[in-house]
């Protein structure tokens, strides 16, 4: 009976110590920082898009130009835009006006490491802050659609540096309405 | 150290039991379980007896082999494999064990095969006492032979110990074809009867378990967007569960089976929610314009731990079930990624990104004694507790391509469960029967 209640005893100690253990244990609560979402950027770059472009003469005509949306690139864990990105996104803007019957998806990707659901929800972000600069640069957001495929659709398979490098990326695909 | 000394010291040391949980519903109390004076008992193991003709010997060894895994594994035994014959109380007499060097029990038996059917009769001897504790006979079709000494296994598991043997207990994860395909696959927790689950020829990721092991939940790109399936393992047949605009991902049955905790990003980017089952009603829990993904349960069903860049980088925090009382769990480290709560309530496991890749951690739920388990070359991620808690499945691509391996909490004893083809995401279903 008594070795009974040294047990009983035990336990009850041991489950306090352990309730005020957790109430002294560092239970932060954690400031809500808003993430610098890149600011808009000022259209630095003449589109020229009001002046009339001079008629072609007959003998100069020569098929249009097909439209070339190139992929921007990202760096790691990162989702905004480099310089080099916007003057690529600039490009794909002005190829977007100039040719209002397309439409894209833009689909955001990540290189190979971090886990799976965390580089989903990362090339989601990739694919939305390159939406919003399209859409500054007055793309109607009915044009745009995203996918993110976080690390699932690598363009370069091998495992290196300058593979991740290739892989952290806004790809644009068209689809015409 | 009899059996029934030993219960008496798992009753004191182990959570889980009814009495605490019931006895403290109130609060969440974590008892030490993990520490490394924990003595496994030693059982002794003969080679059953039996003829199945020119596969005698092979029989033998399979019935050997599998308990003595299945044992080991399950992390109360050391296991001595003996020869010869045990001194058996075939007559009903009392056994005489002073030759059995201390160990808690012995393990034989005997087995025979006729018209395609096995039938396995262990005995479980308790040594202090000479008695026995399990005399039966097993009976299956001879193909579902290494399932019933898992069962035997799990017998003998929980009459030692009180605790559910998880010997029966699967693994589900990703297979991925050279052609980029994913597929969602199952195994028995020893790596052994993989098969394909999805023939969906599209990208499937994150599988989930439903705790009654019926159904698989997963994310597929089959329809174009990354929406959310179950697979239902009985029926053999899938159906969509959430079709919402954007992500529909890292999905998390709550362990009464009821909620699936999820990644959504209708409402523009990355956000936790509760998904019932049910009512097929959906709860908002974070509002953050960070990341908020790969939601984890507590055992409780009361919190939820998940990764979040809030602070710039991701890390691991922990939330009450109402989205309220955030608060950050790791602090060591630039990324911190891939939590998984442990059946015992009292751990977490994640995925640290360290100089050579990533490699898995635990640490307490108050913040304390984190732990480093891997440390190889390569990358070691995907920790997925077993249901008793004492172990780990995760990915590693030591070995080159990502193969999904096992290991116990203290990081001991890795070893692969798959080779041939990449293998991840690895998910450890609940004991299983």
């Amino acid at each position: 009976m008594k070795k009974r209640h040294t047990i009983l005893k035990f336990i009850l100690l041991t489950c306090i110590l352990v309730v005020f253990a957790g109430c002294g244990g560092s239970k932060e609560t954690v400031n809500f920082e808003p993430d610098p979402f890149p600011e808009p950027e000022p259209v630095t770059e003449e589109l020229d898009l009001n002046s009339e472009p001079d008629p072609p003469k007959e003998e100069e005509m020569t098929p249009k130009q097909p439209t070339v949306l190139r992929t921007i690139n990202f760096e790691f864990d990162r989702f905004s835009l480099t310089a080099t990105s916007k003057a690529v996104l600039a490009e794909n803007a002005r190829q977007l006006l100039e040719n209002p019957e397309i439409s894209v998806r833009i689909e955001g990707h990540c290189d190979e490491r971090g886990t799976v659901e965390y580089n989903l929800a990362l090339g989601e972000r990739r694919a939305i802050v390159t939406r919003d600069y399209l859409i500054n640069y007055g793309i109607s957001p009915n044009r745009i659609t995203i996918l993110s495929y976080g690390k699932e659709r690598p363009l370069d398979l091998r495992h290196s540096p300058d593979a991740w490098d290739n892989n952290r990326r806004a790809e644009f695909l068209k689809t015409i309405q | 150290m009899s059996a029934k000394t030993f219960l008496l010291y798992i009753l004191i040391l182990l959570p889980g039991l009814p009495f605490a949980g019931e006895a403290f519903a109130q609060t969440d109390v974590y008892l030490r379980v993990y520490t490394k004076t924990f003595q496994r008992m030693e059982i002794d193991l003969y080679n059953f007896e039996g003829e199945y003709g020119p596969k005698t010997t092979e029989m033998i060894d399979l019935i050997n082999d599998v308990l003595s895994n299945d044992l080991w594994m399950s992390g109360y035994f050391k296991v001595n494999k003996k020869s010869g014959v045990p001194q058996n109380n075939r007559n009903g007499k009392k056994v005489d064990t002073r030759g059995s060097n201390g160990a808690l029990a012995q393990v034989s038996g005997s087995f025979s095969v006729a018209n395609n059917r096995i039938s396995i009769q262990p005995h479980l001897i308790d040594n202090a006492s000479g008695r026995t504790i399990i005399k039966l006979e097993y009976t299956n079709k001879i193909e579902n032979g290494r399932y019933l000494i898992h069962k035997i296994a799990d017998d003998i598991v929980y009459s030692l110990t009180g605790e559910k043997g998880m010997a029966r207990s699967k693994v589900a994860f990703v297979t991925e074809q050279s052609n980029g395909v994913k597929e969602i696959s199952v195994m028995d927790y020893d790596g052994h009867n993989r098969t394909t689950l999805t023939s969906d020829k599209s990208i499937n990721l994150s599988p989930a378990w439903s705790p009654d092991g019926t159904r698989i939940c997963y994310t597929s790109y089959k329809t174009g967007n990354p929406d959310l399936f179950v697979f239902n393992l009985r029926t053999n047949s899938q159906i969509r569960l959430s079709k919402q605009k954007g992500l529909n991902t890292a999905p998390a049955w709550s362990p009464d089976g009821s909620k699936i905790a999820l990644t959504l990003s209708k409402d523009g980017n990355a956000e936790i929610y509760i998904f019932e089952v049910e009512k097929k009603k959906i709860r908002r829990l974070t509002y953050n314009r960070a990341i908020d993904s790969s939601p984890t349960w507590s055992p409780s069903k009361r919190e939820l731990a998940f990764t979040s860049d809030r602070s710039g980088s991701p890390q691991i925090y922990i939330m009450d079930t109402d989205g309220v009382n955030v608060r950050r769990l790791t602090f060591a480290g630039g990324y911190n990624d891939s939590p998984s709560w442990s059946p015992r309530g009292d751990k977490i496991a994640f995925v640290s990104r360290t100089q050579s890749g990533f490699d898995i951690y635990t640490i307490d739920v108050t913040g304390e004694n984190q732990m480093r388990l891997t440390d190889s070359s390569g990358s070691n991620e995907d920790p997925s507790w077993s249901p008793n808690g004492f172990s780990l499945i995760f990915s590693s691509t030591r070995s080159g391509n990502k193969r999904v391996y096992s290991m116990f909490w203290d990081g001991s004893d890795q070893k692969s469960l798959t080779s041939g083809g990449t293998n991840y995401s690895p998910a450890w279903s609940a004991q299983l029967k």
